[in-house]
């Protein structure tokens, strides 16, 4: 770890990258498939001439414009801002890999800026073809800015040619670009078509307009369905496989990944017996439903597209643990004292007498150190190595509960095997007199096991020492 | 002292440090100039509002219906120096972050308090009946957040010049070598002096927005009413800037940086950057004084105001230069440089700047004629 680390009890810091990228995106992808369903309604408004529709479009325009460019666009820095202080490493490496992209990306929000408020403004005093133009140019910039960072995105969790051609090309066009860009596109539709269901409803008292509103969006997305599941399955070939096999493997990532496709096709049958073929059918609670079904479907790919990525940040090149690979090897020889600067800073300041004079920490002198000192250290070589990806006794994959009742021995085995015990883990990048600094830590924290169960072995036999 | 800052990044860098220096400056210019409207103008706009300046055509409520525009390009523009802050400086800029990350975080949940207050403001003021109690209340709740987040951005930016803090900090905030991300660089002056000279700088810029905004409305500039506000704004905020700045670069400086800011070559870009809001305070007091058509020296200016902004956003880039190079953090790093991405930002540049001006300039042309551009539309199919 090269920077210092962010201790955010209970939760981790992490899981704060995944709650704000999960409100992002609800957002986002709004933003683009929104741009698409203005355009191309204005055009067809402004064509029939149709006066309710238009006021309709001016309405739902207002919403838009106050959920993209207030809430949208803050959430979207608020990602940027959460992802440096909880996993700069990679931050770093995409950034100095990508910061052209990003450049780029900030041109089509200039553009989707100007265009939303000239759109959002300009009802009843710009010639029809302008506003339409605007609409039009906002929904290109938007799709494009979702095709810029669903590269950046797509690259984290498949890296392709990159890892030993590091070009900018290599990098930005990786094998889980087009897929996630066809996924992301259809889910842009499908959620647009769900925000729109749910502004109509609430707001729409005449009936022949909702039903106008309701049949003209449903159509994107059922396409938006389509392309979902289209770009998902593509999107599975295209896995690495560690990730086919942490889908496979886990329980919970496979019942969520069969909830989406699962969820997507109650959305799909939803709209097409519903809505797509019945007038009427938009009321405020199936409106709602059915964007809780969106919601749901959504959160749960972000969560997956998360999860299915470790034990790795970047695939192939940053580890959970916020090493590059090249780090790996480097940290485990010199040890994880030595070679993380703000942990030996914190060494030298609590335990001078570790430290020699070359400024190197006296591995020979830990088993000397007192149990509550050992156990200290410990949970500093936690921190660093582990609260990446886990709590310690309570909270978010708390360690705690992992090791319930674990003996000390079964604890180190595991450290030493970490990456065996769990591909889901990277190796242990300490040495071994770190590692016993570790066990002691979490033998200190491991729970008891559940007192009152009888197994009809003798005591003795039993491996809990306690 | 250990060096806390992050060894060297496993990728070059993505162009010679030059040009991410001048990409991150240009940004600085463009996101300080609404970021400067928005800091002082709130309070000064409310000031006014409540002492009695409350018409429909009067500058505070006009500058508070545009708020939520400064508010969404002064943020959009903000990425920029803050993406090439990242590209160059990593090493200095996560760890300092880090070291503040809740307060560092709490800028988004005051951000988007800021933004949504100012909408109610700007919805607020446009109503026939604006509601006093509430106007004021919101742009009470928008001004001061949006002086937290300068406060925590001065706060971000200078610890991030001050390697030799960090240790401390994290002792004092941490727990078994991770850091609690509660800390702040309060206890560094040049902390408290960037935070004015940005607020004193935000008052001069602020000045100009009264006659910019007649000139855009194809008024004549000089109107005795806003020029009374430009005028006064003006002068507060270039005496100020001069005291902060003073303090600023006398009193916070290390003395390695300001040994350099006053040798030859960089002494005529010191002197420049201090002096130079004298340019449009002489503007703004030849307009009080000017019988015909102010126009011209009022765009005049407002070109100069712009380039004291530019000014003080390049000997901001100098003097972090500097003061990272005294820490020894400016190392020399390998370069991978490809063309083409670059070329296709520019070209993107290109393209969305012409489309954005093309419409820009329509909406100008047909909505003067059809009302102002913060009122509301209502629909028409004609055309
Ligand atoms: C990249 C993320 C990551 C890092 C870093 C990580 N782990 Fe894990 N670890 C996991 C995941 C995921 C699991 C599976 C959890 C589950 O099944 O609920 C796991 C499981 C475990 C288990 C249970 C293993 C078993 O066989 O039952 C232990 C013990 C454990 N981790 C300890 C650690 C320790 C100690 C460290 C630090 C040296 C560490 N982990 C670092 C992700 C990580």
């Amino acid at each position: 770890m090269r920077y210092p680390w962010w201790y955010v009890p209970f939760l981790t810091s992490p899981m704060l990258i995944a709650v704000v990228s999960v409100i992002h995106v609800l957002l986002a992808h709004y933003a683009v498939g929104g741009g698409m369903f203005l355009a191309v309604e204005a055009y067809y408004a402004y064509r029939r001439r149709n006066a309710p529709y238009l006021e309709y479009l001016r309405k739902h325009a207002r919403f838009f414009m106050y959920v993209t460019v207030v809430f949208g666009a803050v959430t979207g820095v608020g990602i940027w801002w959460t992802i440096g202080l909880a996993s700069p490493l990679a931050t770093e490496v995409l950034i100095r890999t990508f910061v052209f992209a990003w450049a780029t990306e900030w041109v089509t929000f200039v553009v989707e800026l100007v265009t939303v408020f000239l759109f959002a403004y300009g009802f009843g005093r710009t010639a029809p073809r302008w506003h339409v133009a605007f609409a039009a140019a906002y929904a290109a910039a938007a799709w494009l800015s979702l095709v810029i960072i669903t590269a950046i995105t797509a690259f984290m969790l498949n890296p392709g040619r990159w890892i030993e051609t590091p070009t900018f090309a290599a990098a930005f066009f990786n094998p889980q670009f087009l897929p996630q860009v066809i996924s992301r596109t259809g889910g842009a539709l499908m959620l647009c078509t769900l925000y729109v269901y749910l502004h109509t409803s609430f707001t729409v008292n005449d009936a022949d307009l909702r039903d106008l509103v309701q049949r003209r969006s449903t159509r994107p997305a059922l396409l938006g369905a389509v392309l979902i599941c289209l770009g998902g399955l593509w999107w599975y070939a295209a896995l690495p496989a560690s990730s086919k096999a942490a889908l496979a493997a886990a329980s919970v990532l496979n019942l969520m990944m069969v909830g989406i496709f699962a969820l997507t096709v109650v959305v799909f049958f939803a709209l097409y017996v519903g809505p797509a073929s019945h007038p009427g059918w938009l009321t405020p609670g199936f409106s709602l439903l059915l964007f809780l079904c969106g919601l749901a479907a959504f959160s749960t790919g972000e969560f997956i597209r998360e999860a299915v990525r470790k034990p790795y940040i970047v695939y192939n090149f940053v580890t959970g643990n916020q090493l590059t690979i090249h780090d790996t090897k480097h940290v485990r020889r010199e040890g994880v004292l030595n070679s993380y600067r703000w942990l030996h800073t914190y060494v030298r300041q609590h335990y001078p007498e570790l430290i020699d004079s070359n400024g190197r920490v006296l591995y020979e002198k830990l088993p000397e150190l007192a149990v509550k000192d050992r156990i200290e250290l410990g949970r500093a070589i936690f921190l660093y190595c582990c609260n990446n990806c886990h709590a310690e006794a309570r909270g978010y994959s708390a360690v705690g509960y992992l090791i319930h009742g674990w003996n000390r021995d079964m604890i180190l085995r595991t450290i030493h095997h970490l990456h065996e015990a769990d591909f889901f883990m990277p190796p242990w990048p300490g040495n071994a007199a770190e590692a016993e600094l570790l066990a002691d830590y979490l033998y200190s924290i491991a729970p008891e096991k559940p007192r009152g169960m009888l197994f009809g072995v003798p005591k003795e036999e039993e491996s809990n020492e306690r | 002292m250990t060096d806390l800052s992050a060894p060297p990044s496993p990728i070059p860098l993505p162009a010679p440090l030059g040009v991410l220096y001048v990409l991150k400056t240009v940004g600085f210019i463009l996101h300080v100039i609404p970021m400067n409207l928005w800091c002082a103008g709130v309070p000064l706009a409310v000031a006014l509002w409540v002492t009695g300046q409350r018409s429909a055509d009067a500058w505070p409520r006009r500058f508070l219906a545009q708020v939520p525009f400064f508010l969404a390009f002064g943020i959009n523009a903000g990425i920029v120096p803050l993406l090439f802050t990242q590209v160059v400086y990593h090493h200095v800029f996560y760890p300092a972050t880090i070291l503040m990350a809740w307060f560092w975080f709490a800028v988004i949940p005051l951000l988007l308090t800021a933004y949504v207050a100012s909408y109610r403001v700007a919805d607020e003021v446009r109503s026939d009946q604006a509601r006093p109690a509430r106007l004021v209340l919101w742009s009470v709740i928008a001004w001061v957040c949006l002086w937290c987040i300068g406060f925590l951005f001065a706060n971000a930016f200078s610890l991030m010049v001050r390697p030799d803090r960090w240790a401390h900090l994290a002792e004092q905030h941490g727990s078994s070598g991770a850091v609690f991300g509660t800390a702040l660089n309060t206890a560094d002056p040049a902390m408290w002096a960037r935070w004015l000279v940005m607020l004193a700088l935000a008052l001069t810029t602020t000045a100009w927005h009264p006659i910019a905004d007649r000139l855009l409305r194809r008024q004549e500039p000089n109107d005795r009413g806003e020029l009374s506000i430009a005028t006064v704004t003006y002068l507060a905020g270039a005496m100020f800037f001069a005291v902060a700045g003073t303090w600023y670069a006398f009193g916070t400086w290390p003395p390695a940086v300001r040994e350099q800011m006053l040798a030859i070559p960089l002494l005529p870009l010191t002197v420049a950057t201090a002096l130079a809001p004298a340019v449009p305070a002489g503007i703004v007091l030849w307009m009080r004084f000017l019988s015909g058509d102010a126009r011209k020296l009022a765009w005049v200016g407002i070109a100069a105001q712009a380039a004291v902004v530019a000014l003080n956003a390049i000997s901001r880039q100098v003097v972090q230069h500097l003061e990272l190079s005294a820490f020894g953090l400016i190392r020399p790093r390998p370069i991978a440089f490809e063309l083409w991405p670059v070329a296709v930002f520019l070209l993107a540049a290109l393209i969305g700047g012409s489309v954005v001006v093309v419409f820009l300039r329509m909406a100008y042309t047909s909505w003067s004629a059809a009302g102002s551009m913060t009122a509301e539309g209502s629909v028409d199919t004609a055309g």
